[in-house]
């Protein structure tokens, strides 16, 4: 959440895609890969859980924008389609760490398999009391805040 | 980026207030968005109010059933336009109609829009000029006759079976157009009120408010296009037909009315976490276009008009300049609703922290002057509608006010 206009400095939070998968159902397809049967969206889920956008099929309609309840989508202005933070899938799938997990000097971000009891992200959402961003609107995201100031929505 | 968006994307950070997430700066549905639901809007209302004459027999509106159908498909005509053209990638707009995503929304409006245009409104229409343009192909030479020949499909059948037929197609069409025209609308409301991130816009009350503001939008241009068309041919106006259409206006804008009210209680009284943001983009952002164009001026002023026309026994002059303010006033009124929806939804933060700014760009392919034509386009195809189809059933024994001039000059034809 970017402040501006307010007196003092600006509060900042970490916010991203939260890639939340209850409205993509997965497996659909794998980025390159060939399209699958019912794979019809631009919106995608990759098996491991990375909700991505086909660059090639989407048409610049915007509603994906308008219906993003944490305003991590945005229109590429060259390419002109919706586009969002990919998880640095382009890493991940070489088995780096998004490039924010890997630049973040203090350690604030940690990445994992959610599928995995041992990764150290489940392990961290064990041990602290973890919250998501607007959880009335049941998007189970799967971005998580441990501490969560109050502040940020 | 170029620096043109930069400069574009800067000037809007400057009418930011408070807090917002990082990509809301820029405002994605524009003018153009603006433009779609209020044609869409005109088209299902104008469809409904011709449905009126076939469905429950109101013969004091018969005058405007022709010109009703056919303003619904002009405008219809135009509805996909500001949609194509606010695309990212507008050559790829097939992709919605060859795969299309069921759980999308957005991607069920080519196949609502085929099936209005093609499964109701072009039939309905065919139907009921059938036997009209086979008898002015009759009369007429060149390129006119070929035509009408055409358009009726080179169907040659004017008997009295033929004739019963059509009758029963079009009562079976509107039968099943008058849904359909529901269905039309009520989407666009769905597109909007379906975004549950949205406080503005999340409301199941979206179409039904969608569909009833399409009902008063489109008959008060019917009446204003009426008026108009009775002017332009110099023509009398059946105050008849006026009175009792304007009497449908009053309590379609009523009950328009007191279903915003609802919504509007019903946001108050919730008081949901999103109130206080909404308060504040009424206050700062939307005083003008919401309180004052949509309610002052496109509802209260109206219906006060309607009221001392209707109340106070006025003579005929009068009373057509005053329903001719009042639709007017009405368009306006209905624009800014879509206005508001539309460009209101996007001038707060999902944050509910902060307020942005819409800059409407003017030359654009998404600005000003692009809306001017879109709007101005329907009436031009209108025109062109209206000369090659009479607004008067031909072989009538009078000549129907605003009857076409294709119409009034042919010979009287026995049905």
């Amino acid at each position: 959440m970017r402040g501006s206009g307010a007196p003092g400095c600006p509060r900042v939070s970490p916010t991203r895609c939260a890639s939340w998968e209850s409205s993509w159902r997965r497996p659909r397809r794998l980025p390159g890969g060939r399209h699958g049967p019912g794979a019809r969206q631009a919106t995608f889920s990759t098996e491991d859980g990375v909700v991505l956008v086909d660059r090639d099929r989407c048409i610049g309609c915007r509603y994906c924008i308008q219906a993003c309840p944490y305003g991590a989508r945005y229109l590429d202005p060259r390419a002109r389609v919706a586009d969002k933070c990919t998880f640095c899938y382009h890493r991940v799938a070489t088995g780096l760490l998004p490039a924010c997990v890997e630049a973040c000097p203090t350690q604030a971000r940690i990445f994992g398999d959610l599928r995995s009891k041992a990764s150290r992200l489940v392990r961290f959402t064990r041990m602290n009391r973890i919250h998501v961003l607007k959880p009335s609107l049941n998007t189970q995201p799967k971005v998580y805040y441990a501490q969560l100031d109050g502040e940020v929505r | 980026m170029t620096p043109e968006t930069t400069q574009g994307l800067w000037e809007l950070l400057e009418q930011v207030t408070g807090y917002i997430y990082p990509n809301e700066i820029e405002i994605h549905w524009s003018i153009l968005i603006v433009v779609y639901p209020y044609i869409t809007g005109l088209v299902a209302g104008a469809f409904i109010l011709a449905s009126l004459v076939k469905i429950f027999s109101i013969e004091a509106v018969r005058p405007t059933y022709r010109l009703s159908l056919l303003t619904a498909l002009a405008f219809l005509l135009v509805a996909p336009l500001p949609l194509l053209l606010h695309l990212g990638r507008p050559e790829r707009f097939y992709e919605i109609l060859l795969t299309p995503n069921p759980s999308s929304a957005m991607a069920m409006f080519g196949f609502v829009y085929a099936w209005y245009l093609m499964g109701v409104l072009l039939l309905e229409i065919w139907f009921e000029y059938r036997r009209d343009l086979i008898l002015l192909a009759e009369r007429e030479r060149g390129p006119r006759q070929w035509i009408h020949r055409t358009l009726a499909l080179f169907s040659t059948d004017t008997s009295e079976a033929a004739v019963a037929f059509d009758r029963r197609a079009i009562k079976a069409i509107t039968v099943i157009g008058v849904p359909s025209a529901f269905l039309l609308h009520g989407y666009v409301g769905f597109i909007f009120g379906s975004v549950k991130a949205n406080p503005w816009w999340a409301s199941v009350l979206m179409p039904i408010v969608f569909l009833m503001s399409a009902i008063v939008s489109g008959i008060a241009l019917v009446i204003f296009l009426y008026m108009v068309l009775a002017g332009i041919r110099h023509e009398p106006i059946d105050m008849r037909c006026l009175d009792t259409i304007t009497s449908y206006l009053f309590y379609a804008v009523i009950v328009d009315f007191s279903l915003e009210a609802l919504d509007f209680i019903h946001r108050l009284y919730q008081s949901e976490e999103s109130i206080k943001i909404l308060a504040s983009l009424i206050t700062h952002k939307l005083f003008m276009s919401l309180l004052v164009l949509q309610i002052l001026l496109g509802m209260f002023v109206p219906l006060g008009i309607l009221v001392v026309a209707k109340w106070w026994r006025f003579n005929d002059d009068l009373r057509k300049l005053l329903y001719f303010t009042a639709v007017i006033l009405i368009q306006l009124g209905i624009f800014s609703t879509r206005w508001n929806v539309v460009i209101g939804g996007q001038l707060f933060s999902k944050s509910f922290r902060g307020l942005m700014g819409y800059k409407m760009e003017v030359m654009g392919i998404e600005g000003l002057l692009v809306a001017l034509v879109l709007l101005a386009l329907p009436f031009a195809i209108l025109a062109v509608l209206l000369r090659l189809l009479p607004t008067g059933r031909l072989g009538t024994a009078e000549p129907e006010p605003g009857l076409g001039s294709a119409a009034r000059n042919s010979p009287r034809w026995a049905p």
